[in-house]
């Protein structure tokens, strides 16, 4: 597989304290990639050194391959969680200044932002003052002008907080097609549903070291424990004659009378789900049958927990 | 990438220069400044509140010694329960009372009452100056057969020191050379504080905003900080520049405009020669002629050179140290602790100046004009009296080595500083920010 971004080994101390600690990251192009942790574990400063901002103490960024260098700068776009805007600029000619800093010239620059202004259907506020619009509206603009110079590598902290439901489904659905349009995403987020809706990659980091890493589905299922949730239609004498054959996690009568909902755990002579299937076939009808899937939120909570107890 | 130094400069510009303030501004102060040439010489036309002064003569000397003038009006008065029912009447604002003597008849002690406000130093000394007079030449009558118009050709003698350069047999006008230098200094002064001050409110704006950290992924800091810097420092030769050419402008049209007011003749007025306006054209002509003079002995190129030089170093030196900062506070009012190292060399500085002036090759001007944290300011405050080429190629060399020094130092702080939030500033963090690595 082709990695966009990859760091290798990379440490940064800030005097006595260790903002990261030999981390080691691959993010495959075209991907989102959620980058994921408790506050202080070092997320920052990683997307940071992925800026340029500051450089690490040891290790390397590779970006397409390449040793981070000033040219990547405009190949990347960083939202940050902390953003604002001259206040007392005017919005076109903000933008066009953020524009320019990311080696647009004024005349492409002036054309793509008329072109996502429209799209955003905020081309009225060209000549508006910053202090006028909401949050809300600045946080659209910070948007366009992050992805405005079509960098590979896009940084986005925290994007959708301070968005209105729909707007927030405006960036998401933008955020998706960039990513189909070939772009590489890292996103930074404390919310996890929205990690289970649009990462495709997740990394980990705990108090400046990675605890996890992978694919989103591999990790849910990894750990999932192998638990299948099965609504089941039989005489009340099958289901307790399942008990001492099977792992049976839960077994939870349904208000129709008959249903019962179980939870099952695979047993390890069990290849898969369909060995489980099967079994239960044999016994009465089963109505729904499906793998359960943990969230992320439980994911990350038992991870860290985990890394916090391994530590002591 | 380089050019990102240049797109921040073009909207420090273009920002600052668009603002009502800086227009009004550099408007204004021309106005200000053609106003200050003539509203004394229209204030003499105003004139002042007059006062008159009732005079209890008991020695019988002073008759007619005090002239009426302008201002003031003398009335003899019999006796000075006269005099102070006068004053109670409102007839009077003061009264002088000139008691006989003691044995020494060279002393004349004189008292005056006045009520509710003190008369000036100024309004006593000419007081004092024509009883002197009068004294002088009634003792001079007494001992002596000295006539009045004798004793007024005495009295009216005059010594003048004319200092002249050995080489190039120019003239000096050191007097107007002092106000020059003083005012040079002072402007020096006050342009690095403002415009520094301006660097430093525009870093707090950027940071207590949060747009640095949109800012920052694509301009690396030491970009931001020359972009600011000199953007600034363009922003104030444009103003310097309109200001010369509106004060020049405002200047002819109003001289225009007065008519026959030339520029002698405002000169004079401010002078206040009396009966100025009367002055023969002859005189008017000597007179211009020593306007040429006075401006040919100040050098006003080589003048104007080393007041650019001397404000781009002193500018240069402090501005990147104003950003430093701006960029360890969140907000203006935590600046005050690290404001006191910045504003007392060039408090100092202002300090100094008096002190060159009365010495301009002195030891304290030598090491004012060297030391980079004043040397703007003092070494301004000489140049007008000329100073030796080997110091002023030193006091220069040192400047600039010591704004390319704080302008490193004050980079590794705005670095760090810029994206730290939370921790408050301390003169151990700033040591801590210095060191960091990228």
């Amino acid at each position: 597989m082709e990695y966009l971004l990859e760091t290798q080994g990379v440490v940064k101390r800030y005097g006595s304290y260790t903002a990261l600690d030999h981390l080691d990251l691959r993010v495959p192009e075209g991907c989102i990639f959620g980058l994921l942790g408790p506050n202080g574990a070092g997320k920052t400063t990683l997307i940071r050194i992925i800026n340029q901002i500051t450089a690490p103490d040891e290790g390397c960024v590779l970006l397409d391959g390449e040793k981070l260098a000033q040219k990547h700068i405009s190949q990347v776009g960083y939202l940050p969680e902390e953003r604002g805007l001259y206040r007392n600029m005017k919005v076109g000619e903000q933008a066009m200044y953020l524009a320019q800093l990311k080696g647009l010239s004024r005349k492409e620059a002036a054309l793509r932002l008329h072109e996502w202004f429209e799209k955003f259907g905020i081309d009225s506020w060209w000549n508006k003052k910053v202090v006028e619009l909401s949050k809300g509206m600045q946080q659209k603009i910070q948007f366009v002008v992050t992805v405005l110079h079509r960098p590979k590598l896009l940084i986005f902290d925290e994007p959708f907080s301070g968005f209105d439901p729909i707007n927030a489904q405006l960036l998401k659905d933008e955020i998706l097609r960039l990513r189909d349009q070939g772009a590489t995403v890292i996103f930074s987020t404390h919310n996890m549903a929205s990690v289970e809706e649009i990462c495709d990659e997740i990394a980990l980091i705990n108090k400046s070291k990675k605890v996890l890493d992978g694919r989103v589905d591999d990790i849910r299922r990894r750990f999932s424990g192998n638990i299948y949730q099965v609504l089941f239609k039989g005489e009340d004498g099958t289901v307790d004659a399942l008990r001492p054959t099977m792992d049976m996690v839960e077994c939870r009568r349904h208000d129709t009378p008959g249903l019962y909902e179980l939870k099952i755990r695979l047993k390890q002579e069990q290849a898969g789900g369909n060995a489980l299937l099967r079994e239960l076939m044999l016994h009465g009808e089963v109505k729904a049958f499906s793998e359960k899937l943990p969230g992320m939120n439980d994911i990350f909570i038992q991870t860290v927990k985990k890394a916090e107890e391994n530590e002591k | 990438m380089k050019n990102n130094t240049w797109v921040v400069l073009q909207r420090e510009y273009m920002t600052r220069v668009k603002k009502k303030s800086f227009l009004l501004t550099t408007i204004l102060v021309p106005i200000l400044l053609v106003a200050l040439m003539f509203v004394p010489a229209l204030l003499m036309f105003v004139g002042e509140k007059q006062s008159v002064f009732a005079v209890v003569d008991e020695t019988g000397l002073y008759a007619g010694a005090f002239e009426d003038n302008e201002k003031d009006t003398f009335e003899s008065v019999a006796d000075t329960a006269a005099g102070m029912q006068g004053m109670r009447d409102g007839k009077y604002d003061a009264m002088l009372w000139l008691p006989v003597g003691s044995q020494e008849n060279n002393r004349q002690r004189i008292r005056l009452f006045y009520e509710e406000t003190e008369p000036s130093v100024g309004k006593i000394s000419e007081i004092e100056s024509m009883a002197e007079t009068r004294l002088k030449m009634e003792l001079l009558r007494q001992k002596s057969d000295i006539g009045a118009e004798t004793f007024a050709y005495i009295n009216g003698v005059e010594a003048e020191v004319v200092s002249q350069d050995r080489k190039t047999g120019e003239r000096s006008y050191t007097k107007v050379k002092s106000g020059v230098a003083y005012a040079l200094g002072f402007l020096i002064y006050m342009f690095i504080f403002m415009f520094g001050n301006m660097i430093m409110t525009g870093v707090i704006e950027e940071k207590s905003s949060r747009i640095i950290e949109v800012m920052i992924s694509s301009v690396k800091p030491f970009q931001l900080l020359m972009g600011k810097v000199i953007g600034l420092v363009l922003v104030c030769l444009t103003q310097f520049l309109v200001w010369a050419l509106l004060t020049l402008l405002l200047f002819l049209v109003t001289s225009m405009f007065a008519g026959g007011m030339d520029v002698s003749r405002v000169m004079a007025m401010q002078g206040s020669v009396p009966g100025s306006d009367m002055l023969p054209v002859s005189e008017m002509q000597a007179m211009m002629g020593e306007v040429q003079a006075i401006l040919a002995s100040l050098h006003v190129k080589q003048l104007l050179m080393f007041f650019l030089v001397y404000f781009l170093g002193g500018y240069l030196l402090y501005a990147s140290l104003f950003a430093a900062v701006g960029s360890a506070v969140e907000k203006e009012e935590d600046t005050s602790q690290f404001m006191l190292p910045l504003t007392v060399p060039l408090i100092i500085g202002i300090l100094l100046i008096t002190n060159v002036l009365q010495n301009p090759a002195g030891p304290i001007a030598f090491w004012g004009s060297m030391i980079p944290f004043t040397s703007p300011i003092v070494m301004l405050a000489r140049i007008p009296f000329g100073v030796p080429t080997w110091e002023l190629v030193l006091s220069i060399a040192l400047l600039v080595s010591s704004f390319v020094a704080s302008t490193w130092l004050a980079a590794r702080v705005y670095r760090v500083g810029i994206l730290m939030y939370g921790k408050k500033g301390s003169y151990k963090e700033l040591w801590k920010w210095i060191r960091y690595k990228n």
